[in-house]
């Protein structure tokens, strides 16, 4: 006969076990096909709503712990003290980014002060111009932005800032997808030792949900503090979420939500004008599962609308097309140098450093069009 | 159905709880048979009649005990082997449409090695007895170790079948939960969190500076190690459940002060496999003179990267491995082998060791060799900046081989800790370890990195 001890302790260890794993059963129960699922699903839901409730709370609770764990160890490397080789690059932390180190002299070592800027010169363009891309297919080579001239480079050190020419000051805000881009921008940046560059993204953060992370007010502090002449922002892929705005919770994709998220589009962008920066607002990629790509489709178009609504300090960069093949699908790969590069990670969202060398590419290029100094501004 | 997951746990909970009702040794074979066979059919119906082709053909050739046909079939093994291997390197496009829709048998490499054990042991006589059908398939589709090992010997393996049913015992569940516990950490932290400065180095390596290179290089050490000794410690853990005492696949390899200690330490069963049926048995070992041991160590190594596939970076990384064994073995003819090295010695041999093994793996993970060589080239560039992304990434490379280290020690810690407990006090705290790991874990499972083997 079998010992009762060692039985009651794997039932045991089970029972733990399945208690934990109640919300991941309870929601997979519903994708089955067996015979008599149904009651399956409902016993489970059941059982999550009941007993199930400390494990969802304690999921939840992991998961945040998870995010902010992992931006503060962001944070704590951003202390760390520069090497040899960074001090010689033209980037700035995060930190300094936040103004808690001295960006004084970060300002005043990085930007000779007559040396021309690319920033207030989009005041000067009437509307909101749109920085994109024209259709290229599956294997074609990326074409020219729509609104740019000359060929879309495939070496970002051979356009814009020409090598040794220091002086704009770039602040790089948004998510985890502008992190991956300002990898493409410092990159640039160490290799021609042009712009100074403050990486000041965040991962998971976004317009929906201020309580995690509040763009407008980092925003407002980061132009305080640098009063850069452009600030590369994207956000979006974290914002499928609804608002909570005083006390009144908005569902993702009502009249209210647009409503909310546009105000605080346009929060950042008044606040960007009011100190003469030009903000390259990068529109998501399109999103491999359809589901999620239909949210995105939606932050976009409440993004585009507040950037045409407000005018000429905001240029929007989108190059779909370049993540799209000719039928407008999402494209995993393209053909770059005669080698395939993936331009998306596996989740169909984040972008690989090909990827992100196209947002790279064309703001670049637009910047190297329209460099105007930021004298020329008129704001107050 | 893999071992992680829910299906898994219903299933071999059901196994277990009628296992210790077979009562006679061919009540055992029988019911092995069937669980393992419905665990093959779940994974994909053809892998079941491929598995039952196989074992029928190796019963038949163990009973007929006629040497050409006996070779014939070993050849036979070796060819669909080195077929699959080839159909996974061949372009899809250039095969005809009915063929490029075949899928490679999951773990056929396995339970193709493991399988031929049992021919092996009766060829050179180790098994006196022929064994039926029933219990042939039972031994190639077990399922603890059919997908990807640890490769079980047959006459090992037959001895424990043999044995009377004993009662699970706690010492038994404590050892076990805690191969589970440090499994599932190894697989779903460690492996997966690692995956991801693996995945960003490999996605574009031309493009990286040379510092997340070397990083990724380091990350992609320890998450092999901690992908592939996870899933043994697992496949021991459930097999141990059951009364199976499986080889251990792992011996904190990156410990080892030589590359020949270091294969005595990796994936073990798999090594050992090599070393006694074709560098020993077939190739003749070191009985022919020291430059036919030479070659002879050349060419087990170089058929093993050749298992892992049929691609150029891995005959590459196969000979990696050969060139430094073959260097270290005329080293020590030449030299002699040092009885008590120093500290600094063994530090400089670790170091080595260790270097060439995480380097030999950047050919094992590229997608090509020309990828390889792009990533070794930014590697050695000057392209070097610091990143905030580093310092997770360092910490977690630092705990991986932190962790490496006292694997051992915490394993035996813990199991003996548990054992001083009370039945309910030991589950709330095998229990609550998992519960603990699965909250640290990411979302979702990825596959393992040995199932393509």
């Amino acid at each position: 006969m079998p010992k009762i001890r060692p039985i009651v302790q794997l039932s045991l260890i089970g029972a733990l076990v399945a208690w934990y794993q109640l919300p991941v059963m309870a929601e997979r129960s519903h994708a089955l096909t067996l015979p008599g699922h149904e009651q399956l699903a409902d016993t489970l839901d059941n059982a999550t709503a009941t007993v199930g409730q400390p494990a969802v709370a304690l999921r939840a609770w992991t998961e945040q712990s998870k995010l902010e764990l992992q931006a503060g160890l962001l944070e704590v490397a951003s202390m760390a003290p520069p090497r040899a080789d960074a001090i010689a690059s033209p980037i700035v932390s995060p930190q300094q980014a936040l103004g808690t180190a001295d960006t004084t002299a970060v300002r005043t070592t990085a930007v000779p002060a007559a040396i021309a800027a690319v920033s207030a010169s989009a005041a000067a363009t009437a509307g909101t111009p749109t920085t994109g891309a024209n259709g290229s297919t599956g294997s074609a080579p990326p074409q020219s932005p729509a609104t740019t001239t000359g060929q879309a480079p495939e070496q970002p050190s051979k356009v814009a800032v020409p090598k040794g020419e220091k002086g704009v000051v770039a602040v790089l805000a948004g998510d985890s997808v502008m992190g991956e881009i300002a990898y493409g921008v410092q990159r640039w940046a160490a290799k021609t030792r042009s712009w100074t560059v403050i990486d000041a993204h965040k991962v998971s953060s976004g317009l929906s949900n201020t309580g995690y992370y509040n763009w407008p007010t980092t925003f407002h502090n980061l132009l305080e503090a640098h009063h850069p002449d452009v600030v590369l922002m994207m956000v979006g892929a974290n914002d499928a979420q609804d608002i909570l705005e005083n006390k009144r919770r908005h569902a993702f994709g009502t009249a209210g939500w647009q409503e909310v998220y546009s105000q605080r589009v346009h929060t950042i962008l008044d606040d960007a004008a009011a100190h003469c920066t030009t903000v390259y607002w990068h529109l998501m990629p399109i999103a491999r599962e359809p589901g999620f790509e239909k949210k995105m489709a939606l932050v976009r178009k409440v993004i585009r609308d507040a950037a045409e609504r407000h005018g000429a300090t905001v240029r929007l960069v989108d190059p779909n097309e370049r993540f799209m093949d000719s039928s407008g699908r999402y494209m995993e790969s393209t053909r770059i140098n005669g080698k395939t590069k993936a331009l998306r990670t596996d989740d169909g969202i984040h972008l690989t450093v090909a990827g992100a060398q196209i947002f790279v590419d064309t703001v670049l290029e637009d910047a190297e069009k329209h460099p105007v100094k930021k004298a020329s501004c008129t704001a107050p | 159905m893999l071992f992680p997951t829910i299906g898994f746990t219903v299933f071999f909970f059901v196994v277990l709880a009628l296992w210790p009702h077979m009562r006679t040794t061919a009540a055992r074979t029988g019911f092995l048979a069937m669980a393992s066979g419905l665990f093959c059919a779940i994974a994909s119906p053809a892998l079941l009649v491929y598995v039952v082709l196989w074992s029928g053909l190796l019963a038949l050739a163990g009973r007929c005990q006629k040497r050409p046909f006996q070779v014939t079939v070993v050849s036979g093994a070796i060819l669909q082997l080195v077929f699959w291997k080839a159909f996974e390197t061949i372009p899809r496009g250039l095969l005809p449409e009915s063929i490029a829709q075949w899928a490679v048998p999951l773990g056929v490499s396995f339970f193709t090695f493991q399988g031929l054990t049992y021919l092996f042991a009766r060829m050179k006589g180790t098994l006196t007895a022929p064994w039926g059908f029933t219990r042939v398939f039972a031994f190639c589709s077990f399922f603890p170790t059919i997908f990807s090992g640890p490769i079980l010997r047959a006459p090992a393996w037959a001895a424990q079948l043999e044995q009377p049913t004993a009662p699970l015992a706690s010492s038994v569940v404590n050892k076990a939960m805690g191969w589970v516990v440090l499994g599932l950490a190894y697989k779903l932290v460690l492996a997966t969190l690692l995956g991801e400065i693996v995945d960003a180095a490999w996605s574009d390596p031309g493009e990286q500076p040379a510092a997340t290179l070397w990083l990724g290089a380091y990350a992609y050490a320890f998450q092999l190690y901690a992908d592939f000794a996870g899933y043994s410690l697992l496949a021991q853990a459930v097999a141990l459940l059951l009364g199976f005492t499986v080889p251990a696949n792992f011996d904190q390899p990156y410990l080892a002060t030589s590359v020949q200690a270091f294969w005595r330490r990796w994936h073990m069963s798999f090594s050992s496999w090599l070393r006694d049926h074709l560098y020993i048995d077939l190739l003749g070992g070191n009985k022919h003179g020291r430059t036919r041991q030479v070659i002879n160590v050349l060419v087990t190594f170089f058929l093993c990267g050749a298992w892992h596939g049929l691609a150029l970076h891995y005959l590459i990384w196969g000979a990696w491995q050969a060139v430094a064994v073959a260097y270290s073995t005329v080293s020590r003819m030449v030299f002699g082998e040092s009885k008590a090295p120093s500290r600094i010695k063994l530090a400089l041999n670790w170091f080595v060791a260790f270097n060439l093994a995480v380097l030999g793996w950047i050919w094992f993970r590229a997608p090509s060799a020309s990828d390889a060589v792009d990533y070794f080239s930014a590697m050695a560039s000057a392209d070097w900046y610091w990143r905030p992304e580093y310092l997770s990434g360092i910490i977690l490379v630092t705990l991986a081989l932190a962790v490496h280290c006292v694997e051992k020690r915490v394993l035996e810690g813990t199991t003996k800790f548990a054992s001083k407990l009370s039945t309910f006090n030991s589950a709330a705290f095998w229990g609550t370890a998992i519960v603990l790991v699965l909250m640290l874990s990411p979302a979702g499972l990825p596959p393992f990195i040995y199932f393509r083997y």
